[in-house]
């Protein structure tokens, strides 16, 4: 064989590699011809009820561990539930007209700590009132959602946002249901509308605020994470997550590409997924290069998003916006908690508009 | 690692000895690693690393030691037993590296990040156990994919040079030397860095910043860890299925130093073509990743998922050379290759497939691609061992082997 026909293999062979590893797998999102236009809104206030999914971050992964790890599926681990907690935002927009609209987002984890939020915060009286009737659950993790007695108890008519992507054990428990092992349970069946968004579809909520499912595989055998998008007149688009767990640079991404002036971010609210138990990696060094190449303005970051993360990217010179000592006044705070107040806690606003 | 030796071809027969294994295997995931199984050590790191060792150590009894000591001379056949035996003493190798020579050897009284203890008793931010255990487990992955590396493509571009004629035992310690400490160099520049910024502060005194970050648009490993595993497949597709070429252009039969040197930088060179032809399939389909991108947007998943595709290919090699008997033996060398090579890649797919299709029902893995705490390679590496253990310690039984 001569150098010509090795050359004339290997090249085939490539081909052939190419072609076979591209064939595996979910085609990414097709890029929209057309920009979608989803409106604007005049300002989103979002009021932290609970960013503490949990209070030890040890207990936490001890649990996880000794489950299966991170693949396990969440009903098979049993959770320490003096541990567990939840993570709950409200969401107050105010549209172009002046007109005001609530949304709940996420229903927490443990339900005497979310009922203890909720009557904090006035959102049982809300939900009665029905001046909340419309909850957006962002996935469906244990922490977000394993908590929707605490919801369904005032209001079980709630219009609710979800993933499509569920599993059995999710609607046994939305339907009214009980887990033993991992310790969760809900005594109220949801009589509302469910809405189940899918992959391929951008959801219109009202103008100006749009949800995207993004199907990624989550640990703890979930998949899926819906995300809000608000498009703030003058200012931008404004992501709002429950995790994050599509990366906070995709979606700023997905906004470019598919929304109407979707280049322009204005920032972010909610957990992003990077240093979830405080600890480093150097592809978290690649996401705070990529954040300041799409300059946001205001990044309220919490929960998953890790203490470590948020006082990176603040030296960084990313504009993280601080918390308060609000979260002191509740009755249990976390272990990580820090004195600088890093980032948003329990408790805490932030405004975008 | 590679099947230098072929076998009598009974498809039938080499199919089903394959599924026979395959089920073997899929038990011991079950017992070893399966998330919804009994020991559920996949967590991820901490399983990969076992594999990785078990991987290692294997290559070390059959590449480096040729069986020895249970083997005196390179001829010789192994007998059951002793196929027993060697096994056990690869486990035991495993595990004596891992938790002995690691975990409370160095790791205690050397580098820190190799021992999860140690790294808990420095008492730094997110030093708990679990996360010890994983950055550990990061490190040992690593380094023992360099030593796999370093480990294939010596005994493959080098052969017998320049021990011809010495005993197993000293050709055996000799390439351990060597490959020890080209795996230790490779280790510290292309993969130490990683692992000294998985800590915060990083460990700036002791780890350079990854410095291929602009190159690669990440600062993980998974880049090196993306042409090493192709470099890898290289050298076993051409060793295993293409006869020896293209190095037998220039190298030896029984080796030499241009021609090991001539096999080993071109392998390198390969490898690294074939992850980035890998990778621009990649983007094609799924778009250009972005720095800070995650899952399809990440550039360190393009390179880890091209490592991932590499490692099938390993391991339809394996199956195409041992169980399919090489399937052409006549013909002219143009066709046999073509044809051992399309039947690989189709394989390769095969085995892709299974691991993303049916891996929930029968390894216990979340569905979907991209999850950053499932990689492929674990399986891969997994059953890549099983194949090899049986070729060598078991003439691949009930096959018949022959010289």
């Amino acid at each position: 064989m001569d150098r010509r026909e090795f050359l004339k293999i290997t090249g085939m062979g490539g081909a052939a590699l190419a072609a076979g590893g591209i064939s595996i797998g979910l085609p990414k999102q097709s890029q929209a011809a057309k920009k979608e236009d989803i409106g604007e809104i005049k300002s989103l206030k979002v009021t932290v009820l609970s960013e503490t999914s949990w209070f030890d971050n040890d207990i936490f992964k001890k649990d996880m561990m000794d489950g299966g790890g991170t693949m396990a599926s969440q009903y098979d681990i049993a959770w320490n539930k003096e541990n567990s907690g939840g993570y709950s935002a409200l969401l107050e927009i105010e549209q172009l007209d002046g007109s005001k609209k609530k949304i709940l987002m996420d229903s927490g984890w443990n339900t005497s700590w979310m009922d203890y939020v909720f009557k904090m915060h006035g959102v049982d009286q809300m939900l009665k009132k029905k001046e909340i009737d419309t909850m957006v659950l962002t996935h469906w993790h244990l922490d977000h959602y394993w908590g929707i007695e605490s919801t369904l108890r005032h209001n079980p008519n709630i219009t609710i946002y979800a993933p499509n992507t569920h599993y059995p054990e999710d609607m046994k428990l939305l339907k009214g249901g009980k887990f033993e092992k991992p310790g969760c349970s809900n005594s109220i069946p949801h009589k509302g509308k469910l809405v189940e968004c899918d992959a391929k579809n951008i959801v219109k909520l009202m103008p100006g605020v749009a949800i995207k499912n993004f199907d990624v595989p989550i640990i703890l055998r979930v998949r899926g994470e819906n995300v809000l998008y608000f498009n703030v007149k003058d200012k931008g688009i404004v992501t709002v997550t429950g995790c994050c767990h599509p990366g906070i640079l995709s979606l700023y991404s997905f906004a470019r590409n598919n929304f109407a002036k979707g280049e322009d971010v204005y920032g972010s609210y909610g957990g992003l997924h990077i240093t979830l138990f405080e600890t480093w990696d150097p592809k978290f060094d690649d996401i705070i290069k990529g954040l300041k190449a799409f300059k946001p303005e205001k990044l309220g970051c919490n929960h998953c998003t890790g203490w470590l993360f948020a006082e990176k990217a603040a030296a960084a010179g990313l504009p993280i916006v601080k918390g308060t000592d609000k979260f002191r006044s509740y009755r249990k705070v976390s272990s990580v908690a820090k004195n600088n107040n890093v980032f948003l806690t329990n408790g805490d606003t932030v405004v975008f508009g | 690692m590679t099947a230098q030796t072929s076998i009598k071809t009974n498809y039938s027969l080499g199919i089903a000895t394959f599924i026979g294994l395959s089920a073997l295997n899929i038990g011991a995931w079950f017992l070893f690693f399966n998330p919804k199984g009994i020991m559920r050590l996949y967590t991820p790191m901490y399983g990969f690393s076992m594999v990785v060792i078990l991987l290692a150590m294997v290559i070390t009894v059959i590449d480096l030691f040729n069986c020895w000591p249970l083997r005196r001379k390179a001829d010789e056949k192994i007998s059951p037993v002793q196929g027993i035996l060697l096994t056990g003493i690869t486990l035991f190798l495993t595990w004596a590296v891992m938790f002995g020579l690691f975990h409370n050897l160095i790791g205690k009284f050397g580098i820190t990040y190799f021992s999860p203890s140690a790294i808990v008793a420095t008492g730094e931010t997110g030093t708990e156990i679990f996360n010890a255990r994983e950055n550990s487990s990061t490190a040992l992955i690593y380094l023992f994919a360099a030593y796999i590396w370093v480990a294939v493509g010596w005994k493959t571009s080098f052969k017998g040079w320049p021990w011809s004629g010495e005993s197993l035992a000293t050709v055996g310690f000799s390439r351990l030397m060597t490959v020890s400490l080209m795996s230790v160099l490779a280790y510290a520049v292309f993969f130490h860095p990683h692992v000294g910024y998985l800590f915060s502060p990083p460990q700036k005194l002791a780890a350079v910043a990854p410095w291929w970050e602009s190159l690669a648009d990440t600062g993980s490993s998974y880049y090196h860890l993306g042409w090493v595993v192709c470099t890898v497949a290289i050298l076993i597709m051409s060793e295993s299925l293409w006869e020896g070429y293209p190095w037998r252009i220039v190298s030896r039969d029984k080796g030499s130093l241009p021609g090991g040197i001539f096999t080993f930088l071109g392998s390198v060179v390969s490898g690294f073509v074939m992850m980035l032809v890998m990778k621009k399939g990649m983007d094609l389909y799924w778009g250009m990743p972005f720095v800070g991108g995650q899952y399809l947007d990440a550039p360190y998943f393009r390179y880890l998922h091209a490592a991932e595709m590499a490692g099938f290919l390993i391991l339809a090699t394996l199956v195409v050379s041992i169980y399919f008997g090489n399937l052409l033996s006549g013909s002219n060398l143009m066709v046999r290759i073509l044809t051992r090579t399309v039947v690989l890649v189709i394989l390769a797919a095969l085995l892709m497939w299974f691991y993303y299709a049916a891996g929930p029902l029968f390894l216990g893995t979340v569905p979907g691609i991209a999850q950053p705490e499932d990689t492929p390679l674990c399986w891969s590496f997994f059953m890549i061992s099983f194949v090899l253990m049986h070729r060598h310690f078991f003439n691949a039984a009930p096959l018949q082997a022959q010289s």
